[in-house]
This record gives C-alpha cells, sequence and structure tokens, in this order.
C-alpha cells in the first residue's frame, strides 16, 4: 500500500470502528483482517508520518459523528471507533514527539459535587483524547476547590463540567466563581454538558460553552481552537 | 450463544412426513431456513418412533447426506439409540464438523459406548443430567450426574470443552419449582467446569400452558443470564433469536452490542 492508501484504509477501519484483528468490525465480518491497530503500525514501519495518521483518524471520526447524528450509528458503534482512535494515538504517542507535533491541549473533566454520574464524562472523554486532547479525569462528586486546584497544576486550556441532576448542575456555577477569584477565569474555557444543563444555564453561570453530547463537544473546542489561531 | 437448529426431528410430524416419503427437498428447505436464520449447527433426528432400528440408521444417512449437499453448517446426529449415531457417523465419516446428541447416565455400558463413538471422532457430545432413577427433582443431584458424566467422558479421551451438558427441564405447569432447578443446574455446571458447555431443549418447561414460544423465550433469556451458552431451539422464531439477542447483550457478551445492532438494522425486532 502506498502512503495514501494506508491512512484511507486507517479512516475506513477508525469508520467501522475494527480495533484490531480479534475484532468483528461494525459489520461483523472482519474478523482476521488488521484493524486500526495493526494498520498504524505497519503505516509507521512504511514511513507514514504520524501526525498524517492522525489527521486522517479525526477525519474518521467526523465521519462517525455524522453517522451518530443521522441515527445510523448508536452510542456503541461511536465507542467502538473512538476506542480504536485512543489505543492508535498510544502508537502515535512517541512518534508524534520525534515529529514534534504537540498535543492538541489539555483538558481537566470531572463530575461536579453531589453527583455521581460518569457514563456521559466517561464517553466525552474518549472523544477527546481520540481527537488528541490529553485528558485528566478528576472522577465523580469532585468540590470546586479540587477542581480548580487541577486545572492551576495542569495548566489546562480546558475544563469540562459534567452533572446529570437538576440539584448537582447548580454546583457548576461554584467552580467558575472559585476559578474567577484564583484568577484562572481568563487562562481555561468551560465547558459543561449533561442531561439538565443546556445553553442558556451555560450562559447564565457564565461557561464558555455547553455541549449536547460528545461529538459537539469535539466541535467547540475546534471552534475554539481555529478563533485562537 | 451456539444454536443448535432443532426442526429435523422425526418427532415432528411434517419431518416424519417428508422421512417416510423421501421428500429431500421438504429437508432441505428446513436445513437451509434454520442455516440462515443463524444455526452454528442443523440438528438431525430420524426416529420416527417405528421402533426399526435398521430403517432409522439408513433415514439418518439419508439426512446426513442432504445436509453435507445444501449447508455449510455443522451437524448434530441425533439418536435415542447409540448403534444409530455410530453408523451415522460412520456414514458421515467427519467430513463435515459435527456432535453427538446424545448420552446420559441410565446404564453404565451405554454411556460408555457412547462416549467411546465420541473420542473416535474427536466430536462434542451432550450429555444429559439424567441416570438410571430418571431426573432428579433437584439441582445437586443433577450436578452430581454431569460429575459422572464427566469423569467417564475424561477418562474416554474427550475434553471438558467438548461436554455439553444439558440440565434438562420439567414442565412448570406440574412444579413451578422446576424453572429454578434448571437454573440452578446450570450455574452449578457453570461454576464446576468452567470449560464445559451448556446446551438444552425449551419446549417442555412450557408444556400443558399457553403462549408457549413466550414462556420459552424468556426462559431461555433467563437460562443465558444463568450460564448457558448454546440451546437446541428453532432460529426461524422471532422470538427465539430476540431472546438469545437480548441475553447476551445484558450478560456483556455482545462487545460493543454489535450483534444486538446488527439485529435492529436487519429488522429482527420489528415483530
Amino acid at each position: 500500500m502506498d502512503k495514501e492508501q494506508y491512512l484511507e484504509e486507517i479512516k475506513r477501519n477508525v469508520v467501522l470502528g475494527h480495533a484490531d484483528k480479534e475484532d468483528e468490525g461494525f459489520d461483523g465480518d472482519m474478523e482476521g483482517t488488521p484493524g486500526v491497530s495493526e494498520l498504524v503500525q505497519e503505516a509507521l514501519d512504511n514511513g507514514v508520518e504520524a501526525k498524517l495518521i492522525l489527521e486522517r483518524m479525526s477525519s474518521g471520526m467526523e465521519t462517525v459523528g455524522g453517522k451518530f447524528e443521522s441515527g445510523e450509528y448508536l452510542i456503541p458503534d461511536m465507542l467502538a471507533a473512538a476506542e480504536c482512535v485512543g489505543a492508535a494515538t498510544e502508537i502515535l504517542e512517541p512518534h508524534l514527539l520525534k515529529e514534534g507535533v504537540e498535543r492538541k491541549g489539555r483538558f481537566v473533566m470531572a463530575t461536579v459535587e453531589g453527583d455521581l454520574h460518569d457514563i456521559g464524562k466517561n464517553i466525552v472523554i474518549t472523544m477527546l483524547k481520540g481527537d488528541g486532547y490529553e485528558v485528566r479525569d478528576l472522577g465523580v462528586g469532585v468540590d470546586a476547590a479540587d477542581i480548580v486546584t487541577a486545572v492551576k497544576e495542569s495548566g489546562a486550556q480546558y475544563l469540562g463540567l459534567s452533572a446529570l441532576l437538576t440539584t448537582t448542575m447548580v454546583h457548576m456555577k461554584d467552580v467558575l466563581d472559585l476559578l474567577e477569584k484564583e484568577g484562572l477565569r481568563d487562562k481555561v474555557k468551560v465547558l459543561i454538558g449533561g442531561a439538565p444543563t443546556s445553553e442558556e444555564f451555560a450562559k447564565k453561570i457564565g461557561a464558555d460553552a455547553h455541549c449536547r453530547d460528545a461529538f459537539e463537544a469535539v466541535h467547540v473546542l475546534r471552534d475554539f481552537s481555529a478563533k485562537a489561531a | 450463544m451456539i444454536i443448535i437448529g432443532e426442526r429435523v426431528n422425526a418427532t415432528r410430524k411434517s419431518i416424519r412426513a417428508a422421512i417416510e416419503a423421501h421428500d429431500a427437498p421438504a429437508i432441505r428447505n428446513e436445513i437451509t431456513g434454520q442455516a440462515d436464520a443463524g444455526a452454528d449447527y442443523i440438528d438431525l433426528n430420524a426416529g420416527t418412533g417405528s421402533g426399526d432400528v435398521e430403517q432409522e440408521k439408513r433415514d439418518l444417512c439419508w439426512l446426513v447426506d442432504i445436509a453435507l449437499d445444501c449447508t455449510e453448517k455443522k451437524l448434530v446426529l441425533d439418536a435415542a439409540e447409540t448403534e444409530v449415531i455410530a453408523h451415522a457417523a460412520r456414514h458421515l465419516n467427519n467430513r463435515r464438523e459435527w456432535m453427538l446428541n446424545s448420552v446420559n447416565a441410565e446404564s453404565e455400558p451405554d454411556l460408555a459406548a457412547g462416549l467411546a463413538v465420541a473420542a473416535e471422532f474427536k466430536v462434542p457430545v451432550i450429555a444429559l443430567a439424567m441416570d438410571q432413577t430418571g431426573i432428579p427433582d433437584n439441582s445437586p443431584k443433577r450436578i452430581e450426574i454431569c460429575g459422572r458424566i464427566h469423569a467417564a467422558a475424561l477418562e474416554k479421551g474427550l475434553a471438558e470443552d467438548q461436554l455439553f451438558f444439558d440440565p434438562l427441564v420439567l414442565p412448570i405447569s406440574a412444579d413451578v419449582s422446576q424453572g429454578n432447578v434448571t437454573f440452578e443446574t446450570l450455574a452449578g455446571i457453570m461454576k464446576k467446569f468452567p470449560h464445559a458447555h451448556t446446551t438444552m431443549g425449551l419446549s417442555n418447561v412450557s408444556h400443558g400452558l399457553k403462549k408457549r414460544i413466550k414462556v420459552n423465550s424468556a426462559f431461555l433469556l433467563l437460562s443465558i443470564a444463568n450460564g448457558l451458552d448454546s440451546a437446541i431451539c428453532d432460529p426461524i422464531k422471532p422470538d427465539i433469536m430476540q431472546a438469545i439477542l437480548l441475553g447476551e447483550l445484558l450478560t456483556g457478551k455482545d462487545r460493543y452490542c454489535r450483534r444486538f445492532t446488527r439485529a435492529l438494522r436487519k429488522g429482527v425486532f420489528d415483530n
């Protein structure tokens, strides 16, 4: 295969969620054929740049996003694709360093105080890692002080807050207030999400964006970096 | 889930008639229909109940020939008499992977003979949890019988993963505790013999009731939750395939829910 063929084959396998040769893929007929992990290794061995592979996988995730929006893909299909990219990113990591390619940014993620839901948060994390961000997961039920400390320590450019309850989403405001107080508010973009949250709520508490789902988070981040550039 | 398609069984009137009339197209339809519906194995049973063992041998070989011709699926040679299975096995001569259905612990010589055939052809064998006292009404005794068959099978050179234990099920209409006896037996077998398989027919559970397919498929779902990893069933019935898909989905055996979502796309859940 030439460079372009490798890249297209990697993208196709990402879209079909075909992680490795043990996996059956979206249509169930791919067991035994090389998946994303094998293809990425092979492409690197044949001199394909890690940066190009990462970009093409992102483009694959775009396709996945479209299929999710249209209802063709369900959450597990999206996760399968994102986990392919996540695993491939680990293979690419040392090569990206060598090529001098930096991660897209550092992200801190938490479910806020009093709230123990983590499924949505974890899906977003998988997607963000798949899109090339470095993500620090603080877990669930994290109070404002711990979140702000983590942002300060890691120098993260982005903070994601999740809440699934109307009674806990109010703690998102505590985090924003504390960021303000610590003089960090202009250093970090705050994205919020979770079933009861909304665009209006994000505005009301002064967050930078509300994300309906994991794909919207990825798009919002792209808009941020486009504006920053 | 290893699906054994049960439809080609001479205890069914239409199959008996097809065997007696040597109506090969009718048998072929039954086989290919099950293969298309997702069966892994096609069970072949030629026991018309005439009591003529020589006739049954000829009939089972006739079924084998049709199956070899019309499907790539694995086969199950199913007969009450070991000599019928042995005869068909020699005729088949491992031209296709197959499984022996069945042995039990009713008589030691019969058990030994059945296991010897399985060992000779190196094929898996279905083992029923019953002995000379019949089908025990409790799970400890059924598990104990499975243990005896297990020991005898390993002695003959079979591996644990070649054993498909059938915990057996008695009608719930006569004794409502029997569903649980089967579930406990399943769980006990899987715990004691982790490499072994379990399989069973479903329809006995609903004997004497109505809406039997609903009862059978719910029973299948609960059995999967208790470790059942194979079933002798009718894959053409949507309720059955739905129960299998849902059972595997809910017990974490369907990575990324793919078999379930593929079935959704194929319309398996549309009725």
